[in-house]
């Protein structure tokens, strides 16, 4: 019996970063599992710490990305386990079902406040793939389970995705800042509306979002992109770039960690409090 | 004429329409239709000759009506496309993006090919047919409560954040 | 009437692709009529895309042994060893296929299908598939026929993302090229590439416990339709007719993905039991081919019954449900008694039947020791015949007839350095292909080190935990196959093999696709056997990995004829050409994008006056050109060894190929690869305005060292000098010319973005 925290890895069927998310999990010290769909009792029965809703195409986006997943019965069960408090993080398209669940913003448990609508970009629609610079919200990175270690370095992670837009209705505007957990940048940590430092048109260049507790999130940024240095690519500039161009052709940039290690590392820094509040 | 609409269907069965009846048969097996229909919906406002204009922009571009796989008519005409069972009560919603780049991209391509036309916009149509007991009225009220996404367990077409929700008056 | 008659109004009638011939020679082997299953069955078989009748016997020349070759050509993949990990022996999984005839027809599902088949054909291997591209060429997208152009293009982009991102399978780039020789007919080629573990390798035949215990055959996936009913035949005819758009395939990378995991669970529970089985993907010809096949190449006869598949169309005639190319389908030959435990994990784990309606997995047929192919529907016989017969195939002497291209030469060649990269930067093939890649997924499953443009090969980290790196890239150039189809050959193996090598990986294996005209007609076929005889010499000198007197072997590929237009017109000899290398510790892979300045330049390859193709001559002198660089065996593999013997040394800190543009376009893009916060750019030291060193296309490369590590050469070889130097300035000058970079950063990066999607097309 390991005494590591439990991290539940959710495949929906036609989910497809299950299995790297659940190694980087591994890696930072930390049980992960994969549970399918319908594996409720199983799910149940162990009793996670946490949980990730991986990046992928849950129902292969049909009818609006997200939509579908959202009201399998399993996510029932994540839902109660959110509002007990438990870590829930949605990946990409995890985070379309996160959305599509009502469990953030989460004013109104349950109540649809936002959706991720289709990236809004001058002369182009459809999937983009680019690395963008994220930025974390001072408050987030207090509450928030998922963000404690991201420090306030602009920090390097990939998108990938057709419907990453996150929008409110318009009389919830004035409570944004309340749910803002990350924020797309520029490498100097700039803030502006234009792309491509913000990729997709997504009001106040929100990449995630949280509920009031910050203990779910959901970001479309993939961490587990960028979990290792050498996934990071040459041509990133910053400081990051700076220490990744550093290791060209040295040994140690196999094992090196990369920026998006921090999300992972903040929940295993969480759990590791807690346990010592236990005691 | 200051608008002309055409709806595009695939000719094979759409599987977008059949997750999602067989999702709303799971959430709301007492509403549910007994079946559903997706079209693309295109509208074309002020096209300068009206159907000869659209019909030509139809015909030339294939990203719009890919005739291999799908078949279009003008809306609101003799329904050609909807696929037989009279017994049904159908009711139609439109769904249309607020924010949404294929309409943009696709009124700057059209006018930068000369194309006279103010500008084209694209929304997703749904039609829904209930069994024949059903009352216009009742079909109406049931396809709003379908299609609008309010709760987790409500609602399932169109997430009213992002998206415009219409029910079309019947023919 | 006599048999002849019936046997040609059959044909008619049913518009199979099969010659009189070919009909008697099945009437035969059944002894009477052939039933329309029959008919059907052997019209795919004997497709030459499915028997290689016309190229067979030229294939006999390609390279296709070597001592890593585990599986050579002949499966449904190839497979060669990769490298040991913490005891478990790891084997790469190769495929590489077209489908440019339904990329043509139908851009979004044909491109999509094409990922969606090649995939399979490494899944079935028992294989995880970790990678794909797409080798990808089109008309002139703004010439005569450029409005379809275009709209084919964003179709097939649209195709390639809406189904491979959605499989997770990263893929991993390829390349994109424009001529008007495309413009009635793309070439959309596709590659995937996986792992398998070397004790855990699936075969596609029933094995030969089969003879002693009852095996059956389980049909799993999507339900069977109509809507590929004749995509075989259809692959290999002319796209003169709109009644042929039906046999395009509806693809469904959710169903896809689903099913992998499932299948997954499924051959771990097989291994693990020690249970032997076979497995094959559907692909044409549907369930006749694929039960036939499993049958007959373990020695079995076997007995289908079709009331048993599952049909998402009520009242199909048994010759659609046996041969319709529904995708999204595989074929397991297993055990009787361990079937109903694996029909459990398809239709209750994974649920299929709830996922999409009609869709699980059944029972369809039982093996026999009678070695005879028969099929029952509503309980008659609808197929009778001796399986050997299916497989036996079907072989053509084609005519071959000499037909080399006239030598024209241009009289003058003005040169002006930053107005002759500017036209090269902003020409279609001289362009960024990002628009291309950002629609694409190079990064999931989290293996990727080089994505799409970073280095000359994408390179990826497969196996977690082992330090193996795999680099790929697959290259053709229609412009050399244009002028000399044996040296398009021989330089598409050459580009590849040099790509590969440029990131410091040595080429383990090769696969190709062959893509041509009419090959009844002798001038084509003679374009074919010219294209093969290239890629078999260049095989031949370029074995990196074991020495030079091993070639580097072919293990997959496939032949694509019929590429044509209305009027007649042939395709560019297009032999396309996949490279895959292994380099042992991933840290040491070399990027392109230049790093420090002072750093020297070092040419590797002397310059030759060879422009036949070339993007100077086509850019700026609107000319083709007549002298195709010459390929020069020994040459390129002493300058690979010499590449490959400083990224060992790790002394490279950019590399990258000469090829397209010269070596002025290698040094601008090794500068277009910089960092935005560290711009570097090149002055050239010599050749200021001579176009043979600034832009020949005569292979070779560039690599950035620091000047003390070239110093430390101790014997520097004769291909090897320095010819410039790396500066701060984003720009390539020499002294008397300069271009600053961001003048056209911009317009070159969007450039393809504008014309193909945004359809500006303002010049």
């Amino acid at each position: 019996m390991t005494n590591k925290p439990l991290v539940a890895v959710l495949q929906f069927p036609g989910s497809n970063c299950e299995y790297e998310t659940a190694s980087v999990v591994r890696e930072s010290g930390m049980d992960a599992m994969i549970f399918r769909w319908n594996q409720l009792k199983e799910l149940s029965d162990s009793r996670p710490d946490a949980f990730i809703l991986p990046g992928g195409f849950s129902f292969q986006d049909r009818v609006r990305a997200g939509a579908v997943g959202a009201k399998e019965e399993i996510m029932d069960l994540v839902f109660n386990e959110a509002l007990s408090g438990k870590p829930v993080l949605g990946i990409c398209n995890g985070a379309q079902i996160l959305v599509e669940s009502g469990l953030v913003p989460g004013w109104e448990n349950g109540r649809i406040e936002s959706a991720l609508a289709a990236n809004h970009i001058h002369g182009r629609s459809g999937y983009l793939s680019r690395w963008v610079f994220l930025r974390a919200n001072e408050r987030a990175l207090k509450i928030s389970p998922w963000l404690r270690m991201i420090g306030n370095d602009p920090i390097p992670v990939p998108i990938a995705h057709a419907e990453g837009r996150f929008v409110f209705a318009e009389k919830d505007n004035n409570r944004i800042s309340e749910c803002m957990a990350l924020t797309y940048c520029d490498e100097n940590g700039i803030e502006t509306a234009d792309y491509p430092v913000n990729p997709n048109g997504s009001f106040m260049n929100l990449a995630g979002i949280m509920n009031r507790e910050g203990n779910v999130l959901a970001m479309m940024p993939h961490p587990e992109r960028a979990f290792w240095m050498w996934q990071i690519p040459p041509w990133i500039p910053g400081t990051w770039g700076d220490r990744r161009n550093s290791l060209q052709h040295d040994p140690a940039l196999a094992g090196s960690k990369g920026p998006g290690a921090l999300f992972f590392r903040s929940l295993a820094d969480y759990f590791e409090l807690i346990s010592r509040e236990d005691q | 004429m200051t608008e002309v609409s055409i709806e595009v269907r695939l000719k094979a069965p759409d599987p977008a329409a059949m997750t999602a009846l067989s999702t709303l048969k799971r959430i709301n097996p007492d509403t549910c239709p007994g079946r559903l229909e997706r079209y693309d919906y295109w509208r074309f406002i002020r096209p300068l000759d009206g159907k000869r204009t659209v019909e030509e922009i139809v015909l030339h571009f294939h990203d719009i009506v890919n005739p291999n796989k799908q078949s279009w008519s003008f809306s609101g005409g003799s329904g050609i496309l909807l696929s037989g069972d009279e017994e049904l009560v159908w009711a139609e919603v439109l769904v249309t993006d607020k924010v949404d780049s294929i309409s943009e991209n696709w009124t700057d391509i059209l006018r930068r090919n000369k194309y006279e036309i103010e500008k084209v916009m694209y929304s997703v149509l749904w039609r829904l047919g209930y069994s024949s007991g059903t009352s216009m009225a009742e079909a109406r009220e049931r396809t709003l409560a379908l299609t609008i996404t309010s709760y987790r367990d409500h609602g399932l077409l169109a997430n009213p954040v992002s998206q415009n929700i219409n029910l079309l008056d019947q023919a | 009437m006599d048999l002849r008659d019936k046997l040609k109004e059959v044909i008619k009638e049913r518009s199979l692709a099969m010659t009189i011939p070919e009909a008697e020679k099945l009437a035969g082997y059944v002894g009477r009529m052939p039933t329309p299953l029959e008919f059907h069955l052997f019209d795919t078989m004997w497709s030459e895309h499915c028997s290689y009748k016309s190229s067979k016997p030229v294939l006999r020349q390609l390279p296709t042994q070597a001592s890593n070759v585990v599986v050579g050509p002949g499966e449904d993949a190839g497979i060669v060893r990769f490298c040991t990990f913490s005891g478990v022996e790891w084997d790469l999984v190769v495929a590489h296929e077209s489908h440019n005839h339904p990329s043509q027809v139908l851009p979004v599902e044909g491109a999509a299908t094409g990922i969606g088949g090649i995939v399979r054909d490494v899944y079935c291997m028992g294989a995880k598939v970790t990678g794909s591209l797409d080798l990808l060429r089109f008309g002139d997208p703004t010439g005569v026929s450029g409005e379809r152009t275009r709209a084919i293009c964003r179709g097939v982009v649209e195709g390639i993302w809406k189904y491979g991102n959605a499989l997770g399978v990263p893929n991993l780039g390829g390349d994109t090229r424009f001529h008007e020789g495309y413009d009635d007919n793309c070439l959309v080629n596709v590659v995937a590439l996986g792992f398998v573990r070397h004790d855990r390798i699936a075969h596609s035949f029933v094995p030969e416990e089969a003879h002693t215990e009852q095996y059956v055959l389980i049909l799993t996936g999507k339900p069977t339709d109509d809507t590929g009913f004749g995509g075989a035949t259809f692959a290999s005819a002319d796209l003169s007719d709109t009644a042929e758009k039906g046999a395009v395939q509806v693809a469904d990378p959710f169903l896809k993905r689903v099913l992998s995991e499932a299948n997954r669970v499924v051959l771990e529970m097989l291994f693990e039991k020690e249970i032997p089985f076979g497995f094959k993907d559907l692909g044409a010809g549907g369930i006749a081919c694929v039960t036939s096949e499993l049958a007959a190449h373990g020695g079995l006869g076997i007995h289908v019954d079709l009331d048993e598949v599952p049909i998402s169309i009520p009242g199909l005639p048994p010759e659609v449900i046996a041969c319709a190319e529904t995708q999204e389908r595989y074929g397991l030959a297993v055990p009787e008694s361990v079937a109903e435990e694996i029909l459990d994990i398809y239709n209750t784990s994974f649920e299929l039947p709830r996922l999409f309606p009609g869709a699980s997995a059944s029972i369809i047929g039982r093996f026999t020791e009678d070695p005879v192919y028969k099929v029952v529907h509503r309980g008659i016989e609808v197929a009778f015949t001796p399986i050997n017969c299916i497989t036996e195939g079907i072989v053509y002497d084609r005519e071959s007839k000499s037909s080399p291209v006239e030598v024209i030469e241009p009289d003058i060649r003005p040169v002006d350095p930053p107005s002759d990269l500017r036209k090269m930067l902003l020409s279609h093939d001289g362009a960024s292909r990002s628009p291309i890649w950002s629609y694409y997924d190079s990064e999931v499953q989290g293996t990727t080190h080089f994505r799409p443009g970073e280095a000359d090969a994408c390179v990826t980290v497969p196996i977690k935990g082992c330090k193996a790196g795999l680099a790929v890239s697959g290259d053709g150039n229609p412009w050399f196959g244009q002028l000399e189809p044996f040296l398009a050959g021989a330089h598409a193996v050459g580009e590849a093999v040099r790509n590969v090598v440029a990131t410091g990986a040595v080429p383990i294996a090769a696969t190709d696709c062959l893509n041509y005209g009419n090959p009844e007609k002798p001038d084509v076929f003679w374009q074919f056997c010219r294209g093969v005889e290239g890629i078999a010499h260049a095989c031949r000198n370029l074995g990196l990995e074991s020495g030079r007197e091993h070639p580097l072997p072919i293990v997959s590929g496939n032949v694509s004829f019929y590429n044509q237009s209305l009027s007649g017109g042939s395709i560019p000899p297009s032999p396309i050409v996949a490279v895959f290398g292994r380099i042992d510790d991933f840290t040491r892979a070399t990027d392109m994008s230049l790093k420090t300045q002072g750093n020297v330049i070092v040419l590797i390859g002397p310059r030759e006056d060879e422009f036949g193709g070339s993007l100077y001559y086509r850019s700026c002198l609107g000319h083709s050109g007549g002298k195709v660089p010459l390929f020069r065996g020994e040459l390129e593999y002493e300058m690979a060894r010499f590449v490959l013997d400083c990224a060992e040394a790790g002394i490279s800190q950019s590399v990258h190929d000469i090829s397209e543009g010269g070596l002025a376009m290698a040094a601008v893009e090794m500068a277009l690869a910089t960092r935005k916060d560290a711009r570097r750019g090149v002055i050239l030291s010599k050749g200021f305005t001579d176009p043979v060193f600034l832009y020949s296309e005569t292979p070779g490369y560039l690599i950035e060292m620091l000047p003390e590590d070239w110093e430390g050469i101790s014997v520097k070889p004769d291909f090897a000098s320095v010819i410039g130097r790396v500066t701060a300035d984003f720009s390539i000058s020499s002294d008397i010319w300069k271009l600053n970079l961001s003048e056209v950063l911009e317009e070159y990066s969007t450039l393809l973005d504008r014309i193909i999607w945004r359809e500006e097309l303002s010049e």
